[in-house]
């Protein structure tokens, strides 16, 4: 064992010998995960944020220690692995074994033997907000990719099985157009991430929602009043928390991977895109966003904007939305 | 005769519809090529030195000047951004698909998009330094 390996190795016995923890199950989307954690809070944002399938999942399960300096005191971590709040940026550490990373108020350690992540903060409280709205994003990244399938930040909208996977930069109305489809024919997957499994060699490739609630902000809220009912978390400073997805989901087969844009005053539409264009929106802030596994992601990426049809969604108006995308998924049907 | 490759970390790219989309997962900065600039990157790609790229292009187009100097200027382009590094001749290089020149000549250009600046301040990301464990970049 390397010298690292031996280090981080210790940081998680450590963290997993610590008693007294409160337990929690949970499925997001086809990964079940068992939650050990110091911190009531941790329960409940976990809970809040996961979705259990209508299927049976075949995935491994993964245990997940959700630790803080109440359990497991910051002078315990070596250095490299101690998350300093004076220190912008983050580490990405990478052993045979371990996948790391680390920023100023987060320490994720990934151990592939034992299919364990250690998250640790300082505190509960001490969590950036992006953070804590996604709270096991990346070790459900980590996990995705350790069994071949992959993250995507993207919304995804199906109609009998048949899903559209929509991309866009952040701003151009992925959460608002998905939110439009609730309450319709279609069924709400996700508004910002997904779960992709790539094409097997005689199946296609499908896709899986993870988080059960979606966030949105004010103007999207009122555009949208029917998400009032909605709304579990409402917070008009920054994103509200919204339930997206109300029965058990099912995973659905990949028809087209499209992009969003803006016409205002318009009838929405859907209509034919350049495939590098979807890939050039899709793309950058999935990888920029992944942090482990950039390789593999961008495979199942370019594999998935080859082999689907690209539309591009023209998005006028909202109420147009639904009809529009189950109109094009039922004609893309063979 | 200097032969350039993508950077071995932090550099994904592929090429759809002629498009060469790269992206550097760890500014999450992203680049495009087309036309002339889709050929040079492929026959990057392909381990061909820049001589013979330029060669290649000269052929290709005899009566047009200055294409030494658009090629070093796209080439110089991918340096400076980190996606290119040196690299060494290989003698079995293949695998990628040679695309023909367009009927024009257009100076190749990049493509340089870096909206993802304020998501990476945000959620940004950095490697460990080179030497590795447990040395970090900052230091």
């Amino acid at each position: 064992m390397s010298e690292a390996d031996r280090a981080i190795a210790s940081v998680l016995a450590r963290a997993a010998s610590v008693e007294g923890l409160l337990t929690a199950s949970a499925s997001f989307g086809p990964i079940g995960v068992e939650v050990s954690c110091d911190e009531m809070g941790f329960v409940t944002s976990v809970q809040l944020a996961a979705v259990t399938e209508r299927t049976k999942s075949s995935w491994p399960s993964l245990r997940v220690l959700m630790l803080t300096e109440r359990s497991l005191a910051a002078d315990r971590l070596p250095a490299p692995l101690r998350p300093d709040p004076a220190q912008a940026g983050v580490r990405v550490i990478t052993t045979d074994r371990f996948a790391c990373l680390v920023n100023q108020q987060l320490l994720w350690i990934a151990d592939r033997d034992s299919a364990t992540v250690l998250r640790w903060s300082v505190s509960e409280d001490s969590v950036p907000e992006w953070e804590a709205m996604r709270p096991l994003r990346y070790a459900l990244n980590w996990w995705a990719a350790e069994n071949g399938s992959a993250l995507l930040h993207a919304g995804v909208v199906a109609y009998n099985g048949d899903a559209v996977i929509l991309t866009g930069k952040g701003g151009t109305g992925k959460s608002t157009t998905v939110c439009a489809c609730l309450e319709s024919s279609l069924d709400v997957l996700a508004d910002d991430y997904c779960l992709v499994d790539p094409a097997a060699s005689d199946s296609d490739a499908t896709v899986h929602a993870l988080f059960g609630v979606g966030h949105l902000d004010t103007r999207a809220i009122d555009m949208l009043p029917f998400l009032r009912s909605r709304v579990l978390v409402d917070d008009p400073e920054t994103k509200s928390l919204v339930r997206l997805i109300d029965e058990p989901p099912a995973p659905a087969r990949i028809t087209a991977i499209a992009t969003i844009t803006r016409a205002p005053g318009a009838q929405t539409r859907v209509g034919p895109a350049s495939r590098s264009d979807v890939l050039r929106l899709a793309a950058p802030s999935t990888i920029a966003q992944s942090n482990v596994a950039h390789d593999h992601i961008w495979r199942v990426m370019t594999g998935l904007v080859r082999t689907c049809p690209a539309w591009d969604v023209q998005v006028g108006s909202l109420a147009d939305v639904p009809l529009a995308i189950r109109d094009a998924l039922r004609d893309q049907r063979p | 005769m200097p032969i350039f490759r993508p950077r071995a970390t932090g550099v994904v790219h592929d090429v759809i519809e002629g498009q060469v989309l790269i992206i550097r997962s760890d500014t999450g900065a992203y680049y495009s090529l087309e036309g002339t600039g889709t050929v040079v990157w492929e026959g990057i790609l392909r381990g061909q030195s820049m001589d013979d790229i330029v060669a290649g292009a000269e052929h290709q187009f005899p009566d047009v000047p200055g294409i030494p100097a658009d090629i070093r200027s796209l080439v110089d382009g991918l340096l400076a951004e980190g996606i290119l590094e040196e690299g060494v001749a290989d003698s079995s290089p293949g695998g990628v698909t040679a695309t023909l020149w367009p009927a024009q000549w257009e100076a190749p250009s990049l493509g340089i998009f870096n909206d993802m600046k304020d998501l990476l301040l945000f959620d940004p990301i950095h490697e460990v330094g080179p030497e590795g464990w447990p040395h970090t970049a900052h230091e």
